[in-house]
């Protein structure tokens, strides 16, 4: 499913031309509207939903949604990216919540 | 006629319990007087700035017995010019619900004595 | 190989040791990696022992130092000093154990010490992740300043540096140097005519062979930063050359007569005099006002053959260190006020109309009459606070109409010493020895009404101006009629563009920073003098170009050594955003398009750090892996509340000396609110705190301009994301205090304490 750009979050990076999740997405997918600033998946059947861009955005203004087979609407996939960790909130359709938590070699 | 006895006590800070509206738009006028100026009521005296003025200085009573309150004819010129856009014509027709009705002040004077009002 | 980490515990005279175990310290600390040295001092702010310090530098036993004592906001002194000479300034870690330890748990000297042993670990292994020594540098700017406006501000500030040295460039947009005190007939405070003072501002500049002065020249664009700007300048053509000796010839002939402003008729002509002003003296063409060619009346008269009508635009630029914004500021536009008929009927003026009336150069060579018809002025109004102090207009004051009125009814009275000079004033504003102005104008017969008039009329018998008005003090209307009114209309700053990225105020003035930095807009390098800053006279506008100079010069000579910050170009991706949210313009981007901090315009705040999205900038002490480090190394998994507060260290972090707080806050000193880095909230999350502190100055106190706004948006959309992963936002809060509120700062912390306490504890605890 595709990336959806929370509008109230996203600040376009401060309105450069190449936003983070632009400069990340491995696809060349994300894209930043000039008129209003903000990033915008430009092209969401071709999303592979690698969540690249969720990890990479500082104000973690994306969120993408799990395909149904995974668990529809209400379930949710979210990364909280520290500096050499990163921990992994799954929510399940029923509303249970399973955190986990892995070392990245992020830091050098 | 009765006076209201009450009234005649009321201070600046029981004002603003009863209308803080009228508190909020008497504590900011600086007194420019251009109310004053522009003001068509056929009155001597200080104006509208006047009886805010009264107000500020806590005299509520010598406010609640100005002849403006009831002069007034509602034009709002002093409101529209007033530099700080404060609503002052509001403030006069507020006073009048607590004025208390003194016919001997705004009756014409022979009336008033015919009338066994006068003092 | 490093040497190893010197962990260094005062006793504090027995401050710190009555309350703290430091032996028991001591010796566990003994026991940890990388830690070569661990002793207790009795007093580290004298000689004695902070020469036992230095020694073990000195001997190779320690390379990196902890100390535990007292607050970093004292003895930074003696501190700095031992960091410079023997370290480096990011080698030192100053453990607070007095005033945020010792002193802040009176009763609970098992907690106190519990806590100075997290503080210690955190110092010590912050120290065992940081990279070698950072040296701060210094550098220097070339000798070189623009000064952008020609009149009187930017004159004291050219001719002040360029007797100082400095190579000066000014840019003047009019015709003429002196701005608006050359229109003046005269100004106060002793009634001189401006032509005197100003010969001697341009003297100065012109004696001191320093300065180049370019006048119909504006600035085209300002690029670079503090100690490198690189400007461009457009000059735009005179049309008159340089072999014009202001004979005058030229305008005398000139058919077109052009209006310059509403309350005088046109008297102007297309070929415009230097009039008030001292240099330079030769004549312009207005082109738009100009028949050209076609006429060529000038041309043909001008005894030097100077008038040369296809003069085409040049472009230059120049590099300087450091510009002055002496843009100046005009008269509001009154008109806008209909009630007082500027522009409408005739005999209605500003104060700016007056001084030309008044002067010799003047549509009326002098003489004070109405122009329209030649009526003698004898009876004159003035208006204060026409368009001023006005929701509708201008809300602010603009401090010198007051003392401008009192000097025109001078004008007045010296032309009819018998005049009515009538003055509808709110409020009286003359300071200082002016008030003398204002007693004068008493005793001379100028009658003061306190009202601001309603309207300026024209009667309809007599065809006089009428001002219709109520004085407040007696009560009663008043009607005057009056030959002349003079609107004492207020000032309006000329525009600065945007993309000087100046801060102004909401009427565009570019007010600085007050008190701490008055000149200095938040663009470092870049300063403002005279009434771009704000209303001011004269007299005002010299001493603040003199200030503007003054600041020029810390940036041309050897600045104080500077904390830059550090950036891992491998991590960097060019996102630019610490370019966009340096409140200072210092970040401008090298050849490979990574960002660069200027030496001269940075001021370490840390903003950029704080924004930074990758956490590849950062002040030294800072980085990625000193944060985690220092994260992850108390023990946080317990049933405490663990609490990380980031405190600012101009205000908040000051303010918690000395207060009683929970001691299950552990407090880090950063440089603003705003260089707290979301990644390192992640970071404390994830490691198993409990909850995060952001405390900083309030938003309009912040030294750095908009620290604090910052870290209100960015924790905001933080606390978002933590409702999306079910944690309670409430873990995260951002918290803002003034230097002496430390009592409800400790209050709010208590108070998040006992909330964490009810929330339970994080759930990152148990993965």
């Amino acid at each position: 499913m595709p990336p959806r750009v929370n509008t109230e979050k996203c600040d376009g990076c401060r309105a450069q031309d190449e936003t983070l999740c632009v400069l990340i997405c491995p696809g060349d997918l994300m894209a930043l509207d000039t008129g209003s600033g903000k990033a915008y998946c430009r092209s969401e059947r071709d999303c592979w939903d690698c969540m690249s861009c969720v990890k990479s955005c500082p104000h973690g203004a994306i969120e993408t949604r799990l395909p149904y087979q995974l668990g529809y609407y209400p379930a949710k996939l979210i990364p909280l990216v520290g500096s050499n960790k990163i921990s992994w909130t799954v929510v399940d359709i029923h509303g249970k919540v399973e955190r986990f938590t892995f070392k990245t070699r992020n830091d050098d | 006629m009765e006076t209201n006895l009450a009234v005649d006590r009321l201070c600046f800070d029981d004002l603003r319990l009863l209308y803080p509206v009228i508190t909020e738009i008497a504590g900011n006028c600086n007194q420019c007087g251009r109310c004053a100026a522009a003001c068509l009521a056929p009155l001597d005296g200080s104006g509208p700035a006047g009886v805010l003025r009264l107000l500020q200085l806590s005299l509520v009573r010598e406010a609640l017995e100005e002849r403006l309150l009831w002069a007034c004819i509602g034009c709002r010129r002093c409101s529209d010019n007033c530099p700080k856009g404060l609503d002052v014509q509001l403030v006069l027709l507020r006073l009048r619900r607590l004025a208390p009705c003194r016919p001997e002040r705004w009756l014409p004077a022979g009336l008033a004595r015919w009338l066994n009002l006068a003092k | 190989m490093p040497a190893g980490i010197g962990v260094y515990l005062c006793r504090c005279d027995g401050r710190i040791n009555e309350v703290i175990d430091l032996e028991g310290l001591r010796s566990k600390i003994g026991k940890w990696k990388g830690v070569s040295e661990v002793r207790v001092l009795t007093a580290l702010c004298r000689p004695g022992d902070l020469a036992s310090v230095v020694e073990d530098i000195q001997a190779g036993r320690v390379d990196r130092l902890v100390i535990g004592a007292c607050s970093p906001a004292v003895h930074q002194e003696s501190f700095e000093r031992l960091a410079a000479e023997d370290l480096a300034p990011n080698l030192l870690e100053r453990c607070n154990l007095r005033e945020q330890c010792a002193l802040a748990h009176p009763g609970d000297p098992a907690g106190a010490t519990t806590q100075a042993l997290a503080l210690l670990k955190m110092g010590v292994a912050r120290l065992k992740a940081a990279p070698g020594p950072v040296i701060p540098e210094t550098t220097t700017g070339n000798r070189r300043v623009l000064v952008v406006g020609g009149g009187i501000a930017g004159l004291a500030a050219a001719g002040n540096l360029a007797r100082g040295g400095v190579e000066v460039t000014v840019v003047e947009k009019r015709a003429w140097l002196g701005g608006r005190v050359a229109q003046l007939h005269r100004y106060y405070p002793r009634g001189c005519a401006p032509r005197c003072g100003l010969a001697v501002q341009t003297e100065r500049l012109l004696q001191s062979g320093r300065v180049s002065v370019h006048t119909l020249a504006e600035v085209a664009g300002v690029h670079g930063t503090a100690g490198n700007f690189q400007v461009n300048i457009r000059q735009h053509p005179r049309f008159i050359g340089q072999e014009c000796t202001g004979c005058g010839r030229c305008e005398a002939v000139c058919p077109v007569v052009t209006d310059t402003s509403r309350g005088l008729p046109a008297w102007r002509k297309a070929v415009l005099s230097p009039a008030g002003s001292v240099y330079p003296l030769a004549y312009a063409i207005d082109r738009q006002a100009c028949l050209g060619p076609a006429c060529g009346k000038c041309a043909a008269v001008c005894p030097a053959g100077a008038v040369c009508m296809e003069e085409d635009e040049q472009s230059f630029s120049v590099n300087v260190s450091a510009i002055v914004m002496a843009t100046g500021s005009a008269l509001y536009d009154v008109a806008a006020v209909e009630n007082y008929g500027y522009g409408r009927l005739p005999g209605v003026l500003t104060s700016m109309d007056l001084e030309f009336l008044a002067s010799p150069d003047g549509p009326t060579g002098g003489r004070l009459m109405r122009p329209a018809d030649e009526r003698p002025a004898r009876r004159v109004a003035f208006i204060q606070c026409a368009g001023s102090r006005d929701c509708k207009h201008l809300p602010y004051c603009s401090a010198i109409c007051c003392a401008v009125t009192l000097k025109q009814t001078r004008y007045v009275r010296d032309a009819y010493p018998d005049a009515e000079v009538t003055v509808f004033y709110m409020d009286m504003r003359v300071t200082g020895h002016l008030e003398e102005m204002y007693r004068q104008a008493m005793d001379e017969g100028t009658v003061f009404i306190r009202g601001n008039p309603l309207a300026v009329v024209r009667a309809a018998d007599t065809g006089d101006l009428e001002v219709v008005a109520a004085d407040s003090l007696s009560g009663r209307r008043v009607l005057v009629g009056a030959d002349l009114v003079v609107l004492a209309a207020g000032l309006v700053p000329e525009h600065i563009a945007d993309s000087y990225h100046l801060a102004k105020d909401g009427a565009g003035f570019v007010p600085g920073h007050l008190p701490c930095s008055p000149t200095e807009g938040r663009r470092a390098g870049i300063f403002a003098a005279g009434t771009a800053q704000g209303p001011m006279d004269a007299s005002g506008a010299v001493q603040s170009g003199l200030a503007a100079s003054a600041e020029c010069l810390a940036l041309l000579d050897q600045g104080p050594a500077l904390v830059l910050p550090l950036l891992d170009k491998t991590k960097c991706d060019g996102c630019k955003r610490c370019v966009e949210e340096c409140p200072y313009g210092a970040i401008t981007l090298d050849r490979d398009g990574y960002p660069l901090p200027s030496a001269t315009g940075c001021r370490s705040c840390g903003i950029c750090q704080g924004g930074c999205p990758l956490r590849c900038i950062h002040l030294p002490g800072f980085s990625t892996r000193e944060m985690a480090a220092r994260l992850a190394a108390p023990a946080v998994g317990g049933e405490e509340v663990r609490v990380i507060a980031f405190l600012c260290g101009n205000d908040a972090y000051r303010a918690l000396d000395g207060t009683v707080y929970p001691v299950n806050v552990l407090p880090v000193a950063v440089s603003c609110a705003g260089a707290v880095n979301m990644g390192w909230i992640n970071d404390a999350l994830l490691n198993g705190w409990d909850g995060v502190i952001v405390a900083g100055c309030r938003a309009d106190e912040c030294h750095y301009g908009h620290g604090p706004d910052l870290a209100d948006s960015r924790v905001a959309k933080l606390q978002e994301t933590l409702r999306s992963v079910m944690v309670e936002a409430e873990r995260v809060q951002v918290l803002t205090c003034g230097i002496g509120e430390g009592g409800s700062l400790a209050a709010a912390l208590e108070n998040f304490v006992r909330r964490l306490t009810e929330m339970g504890p994080s759930p990152f605890k148990e993965c």
